[in-house]
């Protein structure tokens, strides 16, 4: 009987068991929750943009015929790539050139004054190049070259404004007499012509490049301005058709130019002190619109026993005084610093 | 016949614990979620053009910066933004608030072109801003 009990007791531990673990089981039941966000956005402020009303303050400056050019603090200097392979430069200043406003060309004289007296003294050839003998001025030779340099600067009024520079393409500079002395490449390309057997004495008809800004084309742009300007440089042959020999070689470039600002040095100069001013100007040009590009020999006018077979032949076909290098990239810049002063008022 | 209740019970046991654990509940529960529009990151975008007088024509300004200054007083600009080859600029970042925002290119021959600039007050960082700057 014991064991019987025994018997039936553990099936109703086992059942007892089974239903307390499906219980627990059900109590372990696994629940997934599905979460629904629901966004509530704040309210929306639109931005607000407002121009700013400040104007800046313009330019307000006359260079006008009361000041003068400052020329040894000037320059004018010029660029062009080796080659036309790499940004590999080539560079050069010319000595001789101008910007004095509205300035008188002194009769005889190419131009202008090669240098201003300095303290009572005149300026010899200081740099030394071997083209000139140390006691000349940079060039010599009469006046044909027309009107003077000129350059008047209104900020406020752009078509008030008028210039014109020139510079003496005999006295480019490179410092390297490989370059620099006479029938070396820089002269040969800028066309120079000499009156004389020792190259001393330049032609002045090949002598000048002029820049001449077109009346009424001044703009400004950014905080520069540009003007379109006629630049004269080299001149045709016979060969060239419609034109004589000798005649200019002028196209129109973009030349863009800054007023730099002034300073009045109130007790520099002088007792009454010195108001000066600076400007920059540059432009572009191919030599290739200016330089025969076939020309394989140079032409001289006065040619030497050696040069003149070469230049004979070159008289025959080349379109232009000057040659073309093909050492020198087609593209030239030119670039030039103008320092003006006058009395303080 | 002992050993076989066993195993009998102990199936049972199994079965009723397997029809539990089978068992699935699916519960949906909604979350209200308030979104600020003011603690995010502004976009502002746009174009830079200047004035080519030469041309006379608004051409992209590439490679333009745009100056953005956070004293509305001193106007001293303290982050500095390119702009694309097309004179496309995007400024990300900025938080809501006020600023001084102007432009200026230089071109190749180093002219400098300048605007006078906006000044942006940005309420919310969800629209974007568009301005366009004509630098002259």
């Amino acid at each position: 009987m014991k064991t019987t009990i025994i018997k039936h007791r553990r099936s109703l531990i086992l059942v007892a068991f089974a239903i307390s673990m499906t219980v627990f089981m059900q109590r372990c039941t696994k629940t997934t929750t599905d979460v629904v966000t629901q966004y509530a956005t704040d309210p929306k402020i639109t931005d607000v943009i407002v121009p700013n009303s400040e104007v800046p303050v313009p330019v307000n400056f006359v260079l006008d015929t009361s000041f003068n050019n400052e020329k040894s603090h000037s320059n004018v200097n010029w660029k062009s790539r080796y080659f036309d392979f790499s940004d590999t430069w080539l560079t050069g200043r010319f000595q001789e050139f101008h910007f004095v406003p509205n300035f008188p060309v002194p009769a005889a004289k190419l131009g202008g004054v090669h240098a201003p007296l300095s303290k009572g003294v005149a300026l010899l050839n200081i740099n030394a190049n071997p083209k000139y003998p140390l006691t000349q001025y940079w060039s010599v030779g009469p006046n044909t070259q027309g009107p003077p340099c000129y350059f008047h600067f209104e900020a406020n009024n752009l078509s008030k404004n008028y210039l014109k520079f020139y510079v003496l393409v005999s006295t480019d500079c490179t410092s390297e007499p490989g370059r620099d002395q006479y029938i070396q490449c820089g002269q040969s390309y800028f066309g120079t012509q000499w009156l004389d057997s020792t190259r001393q004495v330049v032609d002045p008809t090949s002598d000048t490049a002029w820049l001449e800004a077109i009346p009424n084309t001044w703009v400004q742009q950014g905080n520069g301005y540009a003007v379109t300007c006629n630049f004269t440089f080299n001149r045709y042959l016979h060969n060239t058709a419609g034109k004589n020999d000798g005649d200019p070689i002028t196209k129109p470039v973009t030349l863009y130019l800054t007023y730099n600002g002034s300073f009045d040095f109130l007790t520099n100069g002088g007792p009454a002190g010195t108001l000066r001013c600076g400007f920059s100007a540059s432009f572009t040009f191919k030599r290739s619109d200016y330089l025969d590009k076939t020309a394989t020999k140079l032409y001289l006018k006065n040619p030497t026993v050696a040069e003149k077979a070469n230049s004979d032949a070159a008289y025959l076909v080349n379109k232009t005084y000057g040659t073309y290098s093909g050492s020198v990239a087609d593209e030239m810049l030119i670039n030039a610093n103008m320092v003006f002063s006058r009395a303080h008022l | 016949m002992k050993t076989l209740k066993i195993y009998l019970s102990i199936l049972v046991l199994g079965l009723f614990m397997v029809a539990a654990c089978t068992k699935e509940v699916t519960e949906t529960k909604t979350i209200t979620v308030s979104k600020s529009v003011t603690d995010g990151q502004a976009l502002i975008q746009g174009k830079v053009t200047y004035k080519n007088a030469i041309t006379n024509t608004n051409d992209p300004a590439p490679k333009a910066t745009i100056k953005i200054a956070t004293d509305l007083t001193t106007k001293n600009f303290v982050q500095f933004w390119a702009a694309d080859t097309a004179g496309n600029f995007s400024v990300k970042g900025l938080a809501v608030g006020t600023y001084y925002i102007a432009a200026e290119y230089r071109d190749k021959n180093n002219y400098l072109y300048v605007t006078t600039g906006y000044t942006v007050t940005i309420n919310n960082s969800v629209d974007p801003v568009t301005l366009n700057f004509l630098c002259q």
